[in-house]
């Protein structure tokens, strides 16, 4: 019973600040278009800017609304989410998920998008290379191409970097405590990477 | 060869007991009389003459033969191909090179001969706004951010529109080039808006102008002012700091691309002068002289 209440809460919770959130982005958008036909256009320029990184921020729920709530046997941190978008796209836009488990394993998913930095990161990683570092190699990830990076710290953890570019942004899954490649590998794939290009660019 | 090896590894052992003055008693017959045995009675000076002269002769000699080896084959290369040529002329006729046929390696034969470019539009804000607003509402949001970038580079063009319209046509005997004039924008602020014009048409001269507005990079260039990094220094006399126009500027000169000067503005905006052929500083300040900051600054809406 207290789970079902919680949900219902969530999802009123939810509703109210989408409906705060178009709320807002209307409001900006009213003001850009009563600057613009004042001739204020600085002001205009403001507001179009503030309307862009509130839609900004309502893409960036939408991937956390697709995002599985569990990797492996590892759930989500609820707290852990977060969503930013840079307020003049100079970082562009960044959503955070956090997964932990109750051994020592744990899973940081973290997705850059539509940043100009990122479209030459990107072509680099999409290249395919030669390379001479066991640690590294090219993979596939939901049929994209993806860099996994292995390292090992002094207390014998194994941690795994895995790098997915697609267009301008990049996602990047960093898991720890997992020894297996093929557990991570896996664990990657469960990763909806299309869905999210989609609703990104 | 086994000799002049032999003579200079025993003249480095034996070198603590040889005498310059050793030189002056030497004679040519000294060559004829040497042998290898020589070698073992080694520690009078006299036989340590004739090995040094020896070792100083088979060097020189070695020198000059491998030289004139070196000179015979490369005649002997060059008379190889000339015949090459000539044989090859000799078959297939001697090919008579044309102008324009150069082989540039492009195999493609058909190039571009028509067309007008792309059309000129301004985008329309007020119906990009709107485009926004329902795209936004339908659950659409990258067409609904893209709509908004439109927009915003519809305002941004009238901006920068402005702000070239308010700058002087003539400067310092230069007019505008107005098909140079530029307005360009990523409609983010990473780069920002970059407002361009360049003035020409005296002698050489030639001065360039870009105002940078709402960009991030402009931001940090004046926390690095901030921080001194373009204080003056006695080391590089071309790059000093000065006061324009009641702002704090940077003015420097290189050879190569005449005099600069840097005005940051605003929060996050700067003027940037490049003079090209200017004969002094004074000539070039005189020519920045005639731009006003605080009028591009309120066109821009900058505090």
């Amino acid at each position: 019973m207290k789970t079902i209440i919680r949900l219902v809460f969530a999802g009123i919770m939810l509703l109210m600040s989408s409906a705060i959130m178009a709320q807002t982005v209307e409001a900006r958008l009213d003001e850009a278009q009563a600057a613009y036909r004042s001739g204020d256009l600085e002001g205009a320029r403001f507001a179009l800017q503030q309307a862009m990184n509130e839609v900004d921020l309502a893409i960036g729920r939408e991937v956390l609304g697709i995002l599985p709530d569990q990797l492996g046997n590892m759930p989500k941190v609820d707290a852990g989410d977060n969503v930013a978008s840079a307020s003049m796209g100079f970082a562009g836009l960044y959503v955070k998920r956090q997964y932990r488990s109750d051994g020592p394993a744990s899973a940081d998913l973290q997705i850059l998008a539509d940043s100009p930095l990122l479209a030459g990161i990107n072509a680099i990683l999409a290249l395919p290379f030669i390379t001479g570092d066991a640690n590294q190699k090219r993979i596939r990830v939901a049929n994209y191409r993806a860099l996994m990076q292995r390292s090992e710290d002094s207390n014998g953890t194994v941690s795994w970097d895995i790098q997915v570019p697609f267009g301008s942004s990049l996602m990047t899954l960093q898991i720890k405590g997992i020894d297996n490649e093929n557990d991570v590998v896996a664990m990657a794939n469960t990763i909806p990477v299309d869905q999210v290009a989609r609703l990104i660019q | 060869m086994r000799m002049v090896l032999s003579i200079g590894l025993s003249a480095y052992c034996n070198f603590q007991t040889f005498r310059p003055s050793d030189f002056q008693t030497f004679r040519l017959s000294d060559l004829q009389t040497f042998r290898l045995s020589d070698l073992q009675t080694f520690n009078n000076y006299k036989h340590m003459k004739k090995l040094l002269l020896l070792l100083g002769i088979g060097f020189l000699l070695l020198q000059a033969g491998l030289a004139d080896l070196y000179g015979q084959g490369r005649l002997l290369r060059r008379l190889q191909d000339e015949m090459e040529r000539r044989a090859v002329e000799e078959i297939f006729g001697k090919e008579e090179e044309r102008p324009g046929t150069h082989d540039t390696g492009n195999t493609s034969t058909t190039r571009n001969r028509r067309g007008s470019g792309l059309e000129q539009s301004i985008p329309d804000v007020g119906l990009h706004i709107d485009e926004a607003r329902s795209s936004y509402a339908s659950g659409s949001y990258s067409p609904a951010k893209s709509a908004l970038r439109q927009a915003l580079w519809g305002v941004e063009l009238e901006m920068g529109k402005q702000v070239l319209a308010s700058l002087p046509e003539a400067v310092g005997g230069m007019t505008y080039v107005e098909k140079d004039d530029r307005v360009s924008s990523t409609g983010i602020g990473f780069v920002g808006m970059l407002i361009q014009r360049r003035y020409a048409g005296k002698d050489d001269m030639e001065l360039n102008l870009s105002v940078g507005n709402d960009s991030g990079l402009f931001g940090l260039a004046r926390i690095a002012a901030a921080s001194g990094l373009y204080m003056q220094d006695t080391e590089q006399p071309n790059h000093k700091q000065i006061r324009f126009q009641d702002h704090n500027a940077y003015i420097q000169y290189d050879d190569y691309d005449g005099y600069m000067l840097s005005v940051p503005f605003g929060q996050a905006s700067i003027l940037m002068l490049q003079g090209v052929n200017f004969d002094t500083e004074a000539q070039f300040m005189s020519a920045a002289g005639q731009f006003n900051v605080q009028n591009i600054k309120q066109k821009l809406g900058e505090q």
